[in-house]
């Protein structure tokens, strides 16, 4: 079982999960990012918010050289991605995926905290349990999920 | 050298001194990225390159400080990707 928390972010409750990402192409393959994902069960994809992005070149993963991805569609607009092969470490839990990547937008300052999304790519290996009234979040592995009693 | 867990505990941790202190973070670097880490901020810009800079100048690892943007003002999230 993995458990995630509800954090506040700019006076909203939100769920997360820490995340470790590890990367396996590029001149680096040991290189790794920590985060956390805002759990989002509308998001096709697990994707690195810019601000993250960001993170990941100053590591050493330059964008450019990674394949582009679909074009991310959202309320907020549009915006173009890469992919990469990475693997996301969820506590004990190593899931390998193919992570895509919002670029951030050029010559332009970043002044919101979008966050990096964990999403049904992932979602969909795990039984979301989530009740904010006690702050519960809990990704229940197949086996778990199963032994529930309803 | 710290273990995948100790490193997983640590930055818990580091998230956890955010939530705690986050009304003073925003008092004290409102519209500000800041970066924690071992429950320190350790640098705070309004510009996420200039922070970043920064941290490479002291050499604190990127991929392990906690870095988030104090918004002043409540902001309405809707995410969701196709």
């Amino acid at each position: 079982m993995i458990r995630g928390y509800f954090s506040p972010r700019n006076g909203k409750n939100r769920p997360f999960v820490l995340a470790r990402f590890t990367f396996t192409s590029g001149s680096s393959p040991h290189l790794g990012l920590r985060t956390h994902l805002i759990v989002d069960t509308g998001a096709d994809r697990t994707m690195l918010a810019p601000s993250d992005s960001k993170v990941l070149a100053r590591l050493g993963i330059v964008l450019n050289d990674l394949p582009r991805g679909p074009t991310s569609t959202g309320i907020g607009g549009k915006a173009e991605t890469r992919i990469t092969e990475a693997v996301l470490t969820l506590e004990s839990t190593a899931i390998p995926l193919a992570l895509t990547i919002i670029e951030p937008p050029p010559n332009r300052v970043l002044t919101s905290a979008v966050p990096s999304l964990l999403g049904r790519d992932v979602l969909s290996q795990f039984a979301l349990f989530m009740e904010e009234r006690t702050g519960r979040l809990f990704l229940l592995d197949p086996s778990e999920a199963d032994a529930l009693e309803f | 050298m710290k273990t995948e867990k100790q490193e997983l505990e640590r930055y818990r941790e580091d998230t956890e001194y955010y939530e705690r202190n986050r009304e003073s973070l925003v008092r004290d670097h409102p519209n500000e990225w800041v970066a924690i880490l071992n429950q320190k901020v350790v640098g705070a810009s309004a510009d996420l390159d200039e922070l970043l800079d920064d941290l490479e100048h002291k050499q604190i690892p990127l991929g392990e400080a906690l870095i988030e943007y104090l918004g002043a003002e409540e902001e309405l999230l809707i995410l969701g990707e196709e």
